[in-house]
């Protein structure tokens, strides 16, 4: 493929995610809607010269290699050096430390963090996504007033800050004024109010699950609408058609729905595994509440508390290269998905 | 069939997420919707939105009926109170004095500002470059946005920090400016090149044929079509920088850490409040949030139909 203007032997074909023309072949593609080849048009043959792209994407692409490429590969670096805060302030001599800063994580931390990290994860992107699937599928069939409804109160949730969820929820679960425990108490489900508070943020599973609870909260409105929107485009057709031929809710559900959607859930899946695996904001403002960090630390929180709370750069830095490899590892296959969709 | 918003020119016909997709014969089919499926929907609407019931009553309540027990569902009275002291509050400690909340709110509305225009002005560019041309180097330029998007904004936090710092900038706007436009650049080209791609080229070629020059073109042309999207676009970039608070409690510094700094965000402002040496100001607090937290649902509801399909799009970070 050379420079502007060349024409493809065969006019490029709208590129729709799904290459077949089956029913749902329009789902929006992990591309993007509207990944369309770019129109290789006359116009464009006639009227610029074939330094024009360049010139127009290049200073995106600089500031993208100054300030996203250059700082991971310099992350990599500083994650074999000696880089505390002396370092910082003096920019003092470079010293090789090789592996040590790995081997220090790997001999201290990184077993409890990384199991308690991909629990964290697993429950929450598995809780985000039944959530939102059933909700998606809940909408199809609810009366019209009832799904705008829903979806209006999504939106809204959905525009709430993650520090300010975090802070209404710690509110709700107050030991003392808080509603959770009068509810618990008002059912008789055993002594939670009054004399004997129970206290939320003392338990490093129920700080984790209280942080698992905010990040599903925000994080099933976006997961709710992307699938509603995605079901929308699955024609009735489909579904009649199963049902003359006996197939119950399950059947249809396995056969017909999430083939369908698995472009749309692929995405939303690597897209939640990142988010939850790196959560930072809603635990920090648990940690501040309940003065209990150490067994509620997870991936995200280790990195920055090694980085700015120890003030040790260079394993600050090796966690987070642990963390993207762990993610690549993760996330690998999914994301070469999109990658070949993006480029065809 | 739209409920919020207008129906307006999108990426490959993205259905609105509350009306009908415009041309799909699935909608002109749907049965009824069913009885038990509403009342579902409806309760779980109920406890989605509960929570943000609760702040927006706590926010009206006089703090003798906030530390009460059993909490009160429904304010038994009223007050104004919480919003005017939400200006004077002060979350840190008495040594430290702590920038108003007002001064916070301008410098998270500035630094936005900035992040939205600097990189939705670039990426508009490059956006035009990924969509309208085929060069030697288009199918890396799209895998490296690809790639940039997969990155998790938290994991460039420390080498940026330490550039910055060796830079000189660390503490200051800039800064966190730069540090923002990071996680943003690669959302807002990716997102804007799917809505140029999603202007028919004929559309193009007509105006070209018409005389129009390729500057004129796409000003007269294709940047109409694609204003709501870079509504959209821009919106979302706002919001990432808006609502962070982990690059702002850093590289700006917060009064209350080691670090110091005297400029911070509401978002640090906010968290600075919750302090376990002290009995937290809920009612201030969650008045602070509310005027934090309102226009950016308003801005939500506004573009709603577009949600869905801009974050699929652009994949965006939290």
């Amino acid at each position: 493929m050379n420079a502007v203007g060349d024409i493809p032997a065969t006019p490029r074909r709208r590129h729709l995610g799904i290459r077949s023309t089956r029913p749902g072949a329009e789902l929006p593609s992990p591309a993007g809607p509207g990944s369309v080849a770019p129109a290789t048009s006359r116009a464009a043959r006639r009227l610029v010269g074939r330094w024009v792209p360049y010139a127009l994407s290049s200073p995106a692409l600089l500031v993208l290699a100054a300030i996203v490429g250059f700082p991971l590969v310099f992350c990599l670096v500083v994650s074999f050096q000696k880089f505390g805060g002396y370092q910082l302030v003096t920019g003092g001599p470079t010293l090789w430390v090789g592996f040590s800063n790995y081997q220090r994580l790997f001999t201290t931390d990184f077993v409890p963090v990384l199991i308690r990290t991909l629990l964290f994860t697993a429950g929450t992107v598995g809780m985000t996504l039944i959530i939102g699937m059933g909700l998606a599928m809940l909408m199809r069939r609810a009366h019209t007033w009832a799904r705008v409804l829903l979806t209006v109160v999504l939106v809204i949730v959905w525009a709430v800050p993650q520090v300010t969820s975090s802070q209404i929820f710690i509110w709700i679960f107050d030991p003392a004024y808080g509603v959770v425990n009068w509810v618990l108490s008002s059912l008789h489900l055993g002594s939670y109010a009054s004399l004997s508070q129970h206290q939320w943020y003392n338990y490093p599973v129920s700080v984790l699950a209280l942080g698992g609870a905010i990040v599903v909260w925000g994080a099933v409105p976006f997961v709710a609408i992307t699938l509603f929107a995605g079901l929308l485009q699955i024609p009735e057709e489909l579904y009649e058609a199963a049902r003359v031929d006996g197939a119950g809710f399950m059947s249809q559900l396995r056969t017909i729905t999430l083939p369908l959607l698995l472009p749309i859930l692929l995405l939303l899946g690597v897209l939640s595994i990142i988010w939850d695996f790196n959560v930072y904001n809603q635990i920090y403002v648990l940690q501040q509440v309940g003065g209990i960090s150490s067994e509620t630390t997870t991936f995200g929180i280790w990195g920055y508390n090694e980085a700015f709370v120890s003030n040790n750069y260079a394993a600050g830095g090796a966690v987070t290269m642990i963390g993207v490899l762990l993610l690549l590892l993760v996330t690998g296959a999914a994301v070469r998905m999109m990658v070949r969709g993006a480029r065809t | 069939m739209s409920t919020l918003g207008t129906t307006t020119f999108g990426p490959s016909g993205v259905p609105g997420a509350l009306g009908e997709p415009t041309t799909r014969p699935a909608s002109r089919r749907r049965r009824r919707g069913s009885t038990p499926a509403t009342i579902a929907v409806v309760v779980v609407a109920a406890i989605w939105f509960f929570p943000i019931y609760y702040m927006i009553i706590d926010a009206f309540k006089p703090s003798y009926d906030l530390l009460t027990f059993p909490p009160q569902l429904w304010p038994s009275h009223w007050t104004l109170s919480n919003f005017q002291q939400a200006f004077t509050v002060n979350g840190a400690g008495p040594t430290v004095p702590q920038p108003s909340f007002l001064s916070s709110l301008f410098v998270s509305l500035v630094v936005s500002l900035v992040v939205v225009l600097f990189s939705v002005a670039i990426s508009m560019f490059a956006a035009l470059a990924a969509a309208r041309f085929n060069f030697r180097g288009r199918g890396p330029m799209l895998v490296a946005l690809l790639v940039a998007q997969m990155v998790p904004f938290a994991a460039l936090l420390i080498p940026i920090f330490i550039e910055l710092n060796k830079l000189g900038l660390i503490f200051t706007l800039p800064a966190l400016i730069i540090a923002y436009v990071a996680p943003v650049l690669p959302f807002t080209i990716w997102t804007l090149r799917g809505f140029v791609a999603a202007v028919p080229a004929d559309i193009e070629e007509a105006a070209l044929t018409d005389g129009c020059s390729r500057l004129s073109a796409f000003r007269k042309v294709i940047f109409p079509l694609i204003a709501p999207g870079l509504v959209a676009t821009s919106i979302f970039a706002f919001l990432l920088a808006w609502n962070d608070f982990a690059y702002a409690n850093i590289i700006l510094g917060n009064s209350g850490s080691i670090f110091g700094g005297s400029q911070e965000t509401a978002t640090v402002w906010l968290v600075s409040l919750i302090n376990p040496s002290r009995v937290t100001p809920w009612g201030e607090l969650f008045a602070a949030s509310l005027i934090f937290t309102i226009p950016v649902m308003v801005f939500f509801l506004v573009i709603q139909r577009r949600l869905a399909a801009g974050l699929t799009a652009g994949a965006v970070k939290a």
